[in-house]
């Protein structure tokens, strides 16, 4: 039971136009998977669309490989979610909104003040939420969501409203989850750094496809460091190099090399010396995971 | 499953002060019932009948329908606001059990209230000095209008559960309260939620139940709505997308 | 200010607030049309423009204040459900202008309903042929009759609508009203006077009598009822004014 949450061709279509199309994502147990994508790219239709609140035009979703619409109730009870904003009873204090999920979920009372005290909230837990602060709110939000300990938690971007020390915070909690508490955890963001920091894996959707998926380490491997190397005799040197075993692309002026390393770079550049090629200039160039998800999703605006 | 639901919904109401209501409608009722049944006691002259007639017209024709429109649009908003759908709907609970907790929170809050106003009618019969035993049709009269009463309250969350204000499902249950007076002057009355209520409390006419087929026809038709609106409405729960 | 108003106008561009209103109009014209007919089959020299009248003063007692607490429910209550109040008063425009296209909205919609209904009642009058011609005077005193009340009521609702978050209490409000407002007639006038929803009788051109054992239709005074009218312009006027105040006095 290696895939706990998969959706196969799952599509929304709002009046005609499609919201998320032909998706297929896959999240691995223990992982935490994180959804990435610009505002408006369809991370909400999908998380909803995997927890049943909306139904997909096309496509399903499983959940620990059991299809969602007969085993609702089952794949509910092990999952935990947070969804567009926290949901709340403004009347009620945070202590009361804890009871009413906990009433719900069937949990024991232990797992409401673990919860709390998780997120922070135990000294204002009897304060009615309508005073709470945004990030109060959605500190309770995660709480409810974490409260069963469930096995996957799903959360729309859990870090909304937080302040920096609060985004750590949570941060550090959603990295632990899944070996204090064998969870699988999938998020959304519109912010790269902040999945960088956390996912062990990443989707990356635009307009309501995927266009990556794959764990971090693929990601980043994509942001490998390339030297370029500018000489009189680009041709020349290319052609050389080659029959040395190190290919390269033309790109501009230089020659573009990718994965060499550093003693690698002093032979090439030894090799062109001696064959009186003149080496104007090498350069390193990273290529930043911003560029590379600006590359992805075609996008030069925020994010 | 359900019962648990049902103890989240009381959980809900705390701090809430919509049990004010389930005190102040029947005390209106039943004294300004008292007080038109004191400055016309020429005319009428059936001592606890009588006064039955005054206290439940106002009662049970307009403002039981309007008090049930209420509670039910505020059992809604409570999900209505703030994201809730999402909360409740992405809990392992199935949609019968969301829909009927709540059915069982509005009924539980009718019994309370047609208890108390049959307490009150008691008072105050005593205090204005009839002195005949009391009519022993008043609990049947009690029980029925709970039946209808619980007929027009599946109605009525059904209709507060689609509609996200709250007003206007309360001004749907006000025409439907019109309507249903003017069916039941057409005898249509066995076909119409409200009409129920206007027949099962006897109203209009305290002895209009009393053949056991009647009363038989009158369970059944309250079931069959019962039965119909609930359908409807946890139908639409499940097959419709939740816009939270 | 115009602009405030047109800009609640917008607002209700998909609601279907007009319709509604006017849905639930018909209802209590077709009821109340039902029964008239009924009465004339019975007993025809019923059809008189004073029963018709009478009938629709009392049944308008209990339907406009609910129908006021609805509508006016509907129209504040969307601003506590996406907080635009506080939106609104960062666009530069006076919680008091706010205040008042709100009001001035809600009494367009009802002046309509008043001018649908005393339009029925003469179309129903002519449709059934009644013996007397149309008594324009008398419609149109019934017409101020009920605008006015409504002014008065529309104020009342909207204070309480936007004050308290909660609707329950405006629409219990709006339904005690409608219970003060049937039963206006069955209270010694001193005390129904008190209570602003007992003017829809009380304002009516056309009165009963239960003096005699035959139901007696009297038309009233025209002076009699100009001291009443007055009273309930100034409430109107001052439930408005201490509304607005108090709301833009009112820390948001």
């Amino acid at each position: 039971m290696n895939q706990v949450v998969s959706t196969h061709n799952l599509s929304k279509q709002y009046n005609g136009k499609y919201c998320v199309r032909d998706l297929n994502l896959s999240v691995a147990k223990g992982e935490i998977f994180g959804f990435l994508g610009p505002n408006g790219a369809g991370k909400s239709t999908t998380l909803k669309m995997i927890l049943g609140l909306t139904r997909p035009t096309k496509g399903f979703v499983t959940v620990f490989e059991k299809g969602f619409e007969e085993n609702r109730g089952f794949i509910l009870s092990q999952t935990g979610s947070l969804i567009e904003s926290p949901s709340y009873y403004g009347h009620l204090t945070g202590l009361e909104n804890m009871r009413v999920v906990q009433k719900l979920r069937e949990v024991p009372d232990k797992n409401v003040m673990q919860a709390l005290r998780i997120v922070r909230l135990e000294k204002q837990k009897d304060k009615k939420v309508s005073q709470y602060s945004l990030g109060m709110k959605q500190r309770l939000g995660i709480a409810m969501a974490l409260m069963s300990f469930p096995k996957v938690l799903i959360l729309d971007e859990p870090t909304n409203g937080l302040d920096p020390a609060g985004i750590g915070e949570i941060r550090e909690l959603i990295k632990s989850l899944p070996q204090l508490h064998g969870m699988t955890v999938l998020l959304s963001s519109h912010l790269l750094s902040e999945i960088e920091q956390i996912a062990t894996s990443v989707g990356i959707i635009n307009e309501g496809e995927m266009l990556f998926q794959g764990s971090m380490s693929e990601l980043k491997s994509k942001s490998q460091p390339t030297i370029k190397i500018k000489t009189r005799n680009n041709k020349l040197a290319q052609e050389l190099l080659r029959i040395n075993g190190f290919s390269s692309i033309q790109s501009g002026e230089s020659l573009v090399f990718e994965d060499l390393l550093d003693d690698e770079v002093i032979k090439v550049n030894q090799s062109l010396v001696t064959s009186n090629i003149d080496v104007l200039r090498i350069e390193e160039h990273k290529k930043s995971l911003e560029n590379i998800f600006l590359d992805l999703t075609g996008k030069e605006q925020s994010l | 499953m359900l019962i648990r639901c049902v103890q989240a919904e009381f959980i809900k109401l705390r701090h809430t002060r919509i049990w004010l209501l389930l005190f102040i409608l029947p005390l209106v009722s039943v004294i300004i019932g008292c007080f038109n049944f004191y400055m016309n006691q020429g005319v009428l002259k059936k001592e606890w009948y009588s006064l039955w007639s005054q206290v439940s017209l106002f009662y049970g024709e307009f403002f039981f329908p309007i008090f049930i429109a209420i509670l039910c649009a505020f059992l809604w908003r409570l999900e209505h606001f703030n994201k809730n759908w999402n909360m409740i709907m992405t809990a392992p609970i199935s949609a019968n059990s969301i829909f009927f907790s709540k059915l069982i929170v509005v009924g539980s809050m009718l019994t309370f209230s047609q208890g108390f106003f049959g307490l009150l009618y008691f008072f105050g019969g005593k205090l204005l000095g009839l002195t005949s035993a009391l009519p022993v049709e008043l609990f049947g009269w009690l029980l029925r209008g709970w039946i209808a009463a619980l007929t027009i309250s599946t109605l009525q969350l059904a209709l507060s559960m689609r509609i996200k204000s709250f007003a206007v499902p309360i001004g749907i249950g006000f025409c439907a309260a019109i309507l249903g007076l003017g069916m039941y002057v057409i005898n249509l009355g066995l076909l119409f939620p409200h009409s129920l209520l206007t027949i099962g409390m006897g109203i209009l006419n305290q002895s209009s139940i009393s053949s056991l087929w009647n009363n038989l026809l009158y369970y059944i038709m309250n079931g069959v709505y019962i039965f119909v609106f609930s359908l409807v409405a946890i139908y639409r729960m499940k097959k419709s997308d939740v816009v939270a | 200010m115009m602009r405030a108003i047109s800009i609640e106008f917008f607002k209700f561009r998909h609601r279907h607030i007009y319709l509604m209103a006017t849905l639930f109009l018909l209802i209590e014209v077709i009821f109340l049309f039902m029964g008239m007919s009924r009465s004339i089959s019975m007993k025809p020299e019923n059809a008189n423009w004073e029963a018709l009248i009478v009938m629709f003063a009392s049944m308008n007692g209990l339907l406009f204040p609910i129908l006021i607490a609805v509508s006016v429910s509907r129209i504040c209550d969307m601003e506590h459900k996406g907080n635009t109040w506080k939106l609104l008063l960062t666009l530069s425009i006076k919680p008091g202008q706010v205040y008042a296209a709100k009001y001035i909205y809600a009494c367009i919609l009802i002046l309509w309903v008043c001018i649908v209904q005393v339009l029925s009642i003469a179309a129903f009058g002519i449709v059934k042929d009644f013996e007397d011609p149309l008594p324009t005077f008398l419609l149109i005193r019934y017409f101020f009759g009920i605008v006015f009340t409504s002014l008065a009521i529309v104020a009342l609702q909207q204070w309480v609508s936007l004050m308290k978050k909660n609707q329950v209490i405006a629409l219990t409000l709006g339904m005690i009203g409608g219970f003060i407002g049937m039963t206006a007639d069955l209270m010694p006038s001193g005390v129904s006077r008190i209570f602003i929803w007992s003017y829809y009788s009380g304002l009516s051109p056309v009165s009963l009598s239960y003096e005699s054992e035959e139901l007696d239709f009297i038309v009233r005074n025209l002076n009699a009822l100009l001291p009443l009218m007055l009273i309930v312009i100034i409430a109107a006027i001052s439930i408005y004014l201490a509304g607005s105040m108090h709301l833009s006095r009112k820390e948001v």
